[in-house]
């Protein structure tokens, strides 16, 4: 810092040049007045030596003793307040001393007869010496102004010292300790040192910052434990995301994922590739529409918050079975930010290996383990939910008997295995004549099958045809090893329900009958039920 | 000192006697001057100048220091007791140009002073004079 900008310097300079300004203003003043009044002091004092040689003066003038006159003129011209001096009395009384020339003013008194009042004899005059007079007046002056200019240096010095000490100092020192201070580093800001009982206003003033940082190294403190918290807390939750095995994702309401765990991402990165084919949540799965009307659903209903569903997905040429949990995420505190989107978590695990054992469970649950058609008791429900979905359709339900002719001897002849792999191929056959969906094939028991279709009314005939052409595909020879071979046959009970019976139990009491009618009539028969 | 101790009781006589006299200013009869100023007896009494106002001389004569009639005159000559007279003889007698009258121990001496010489001048009561002086002065007068 350059000293020019020091406090106490400026205020010193300050100091200086007002004390300077103010005693030359007062020097000049008291010169001018100081030399006026000199000089009438100075004045004065020749009037007053006059007036002391007055009654002596007048003597020699009475006497025109010249020796006493020139001894009085020598004692006032010793002074040197006087420049000249002149006796005057009678015409032979005259004496003059000294310069009286060229001088302005004088001070004259009248000389008085000694003895006789009021009788004027003479005249002393005395000439002023103003070059002396000035001189003094200027001397006492120049001391005058003098004086105040070292009056005002000391001044000047003691003030500054004081300001200095006082003020500067401090200041300076608290200037240097608050540079210190850096505001990223907390550990820099130290309380400033302050005098104990300092009262004035930079004692004050530290105090304050002090008090300020104080409050701020608190707040940092508070701060950074906070931060550390959250950080861990942060790390945690990462490591929870992140290394969780299910599969999480954010899905925002354009149906677009916002943020997955690489879990997740596994699930849908096909070999050999290593990013998401779409970052679409519903194109990733098998279903998408229904996918997408389901988190519609979610979004939109205030009272569905979650939802778990298993769902078929592609990736590559793998199927998989995921378990989705979806979930509506809501705003957790308070301060809801306007026009804020509702965001659905999903959470799937890859449950493809369940959903196989569950598949596989329920198809054995339900179908013959030798033919792999519907079992009777599965058969049975098929049958009659079926049924009612005909009548409330206004459809028809074609339901045929279906009897092996000339099955047990070849059990009996050929052997069970050969019997079985009859029954499995007459299943086949069975099967591929009535294919739809819909349709229902039943291994009712022993060498008894069911077939059920739905139909309307005008495909009664096509059904029939159909029942015929079946017929015929299990008549062809069936291959039971490798050099034998044998023939079945089968008669078929036709029922159309409800026409033939609302209830499937009237319904199968009728096909069972009609069936046997069938084989009254010889083998291979179809025999539609006739109501009497 | 004899003649001290003679002449004082003589002069206290002497001044009880005069006191209610006027003084006047006497000369040697034979002097030309016959009638003298108030200020011309200043002038000579005080030393100003030496002569009578005709250019002859003048030697006046004073009476006996703190006497009666020593003060009376000068207090009526000019106005200031003996005291002051002797004053301004001290003030006078630096320079040395002037000197005071010659001081006399009695009138009677004073007379003789009159008698034998022309240039005398002195004061005495009026009830003094005799055939040997003339009055120039009379103190009353103003």
């Amino acid at each position: 810092m350059k000293i020019s900008q020091k406090l106490y310097v400026r205020v010193a300079l300050s100091i200086a040049i007002v004390a300077l300004l103010v005693s030359l203003a007062t020097s000049l003043f008291s010169y001018i007045s100081g030399l006026e009044e000199r000089k009438t002091t100075n004045y004065t004092l020749v009037k007053q030596l006059a007036q002391t040689m007055q009654k002596t003066a007048a003597i020699s003038a009475y006497l025109v003793d010249l020796e006493l006159g020139e001894e009085i003129s020598n004692g006032l011209l010793s002074n040197d307040l006087v420049k000249g001096v002149s006796l005057s009395g009678d015409a032979q009384m005259l004496i003059t001393q000294g310069d009286i020339n060229n001088v302005s003013e004088q001070v004259s008194i009248q000389l008085m007869h000694p003895f006789i009042p009021d009788t004027k004899i003479g005249m002393l005059t005395l000439y002023p010496d103003d070059i002396y007079i000035q001189q003094q007046a200027q001397k006492a002056s120049e001391k005058e102004v003098l004086l105040m200019m070292v009056h005002s240096i000391i001044i000047i010095f003691f003030v500054s010292l004081a300001v200095n000490q006082q003020l500067s100092r401090p200041l300076q020192k608290l200037t240097d300790d608050f540079a210190k201070i850096d505001p990223s580093m907390p550990q820099t800001m130290q309380m400033l040192s302050v005098k104990k009982r300092g009262k004035d206003e930079v004692s004050r003033l530290i105090k304050g910052i002090n008090s300020l940082m104080r409050a701020l190294q608190q707040t940092i403190r508070n701060e950074r434990e906070l931060r550390t918290k959250t950080q861990e807390l942060e790390a945690r939750f990462r490591l929870i995301f992140e290394q969780a095995s299910a599969g999480i994702c954010l899905v925002d309401e354009q149906n677009m994922i916002t943020t997955y765990n690489p879990a997740f991402k596994e699930h849908f990165v096909e070999n050999g590739k290593t990013e998401m084919s779409s970052l679409n949540f519903p194109t990733l799965l098998n279903n998408s529409d229904k996918l997408q009307s389901l988190l519609q659903v979610i979004r939109e209903k205030d009272n569905v918050e979650q939802l778990s569903l298993d769902i078929e997905c592609t990736i590559g040429t793998q199927t998989k079975w995921l378990h989705c949990l979806f979930a509506k995420l809501t705003e957790q505190r308070d301060t809801v930010r306007e026009n804020q989107e509702t965001l659905i978590e999903v959470i799937l695990h890859d449950v493809t290996e369940r959903a196989e054992k569950e598949f596989q469970t329920r198809f054995e649950a339900d179908h013959d383990a030798l033919t792999y058609l519907l079992n009777r008791r599965a058969g049975e429900r098929a049958l009659n939910n079926a049924l009612s979905e005909c009548i409330s359709k206004d459809h028809q339900l074609v339901l045929m008997m279906i009897d092996l002719d000339k099955f047990k001897p070849v059990n009996d002849n050929l052997g069970h295995e050969a019997g079985d792999k009859v029954l499995i191929e007459v299943a086949q056959r069975i099967k591929s004549r009535f294919n739809l969906d819909t349709d229902i094939c039943i291994r009712w028991g022993g060498d008894e099958f069911v077939i059920a279709r739905e139909i309307k009314l005008s495909e009664q005939e096509s059904a029939l045809k159909q029942a015929q052409l079946m017929l015929q595909d299990i008549e062809l020879p069936i291959q039971v090893n490798d050099d034998t071979s044998c023939n079945v046959s089968a008669c078929i009970g036709f029922v159309v329900g409800p026409n033939d019976g609302e209830a499937l139990h009237e319904l199968m009491v009728n096909a069972d009958n009609t069936m046997y009618q069938a084989k009254e009539n010889g083998r291979g028969q179809v025999a539609i039920f006739n109501k009497v | 000192m004899k003649l001290i101790r003679f002449i004082i009781p003589v002069l206290l006589l002497f001044s009880l006697y005069t006191n209610a006299q006027d003084l006047v200013v006497v000369v040697n009869k034979s002097n030309t001057v016959n009638d003298l100023s108030k200020r011309e007896v200043i002038d000579i009494y005080m030393g100003r100048y030496v002569t009578f106002p005709d250019g002859e001389s003048a030697k006046p004569f004073d009476l006996p220091a703190k006497s009666e009639l020593k003060n009376d005159f000068y207090l009526k000559l000019v106005n200031q007791n003996e005291r002051k007279i002797n004053a301004y003889w001290a003030r006078v007698l630096f320079s040395g140009r002037a000197k005071p009258p010659e001081s006399v121990q009695s009138i009677n001496e004073v007379l003789s002073h009159l008698q034998n010489s022309e240039s005398a001048i002195a004061y005495i009561p009026e009830s003094e004079v005799t055939d040997v002086v003339k009055v120039v002065y009379r103190l009353n007068e103003n």
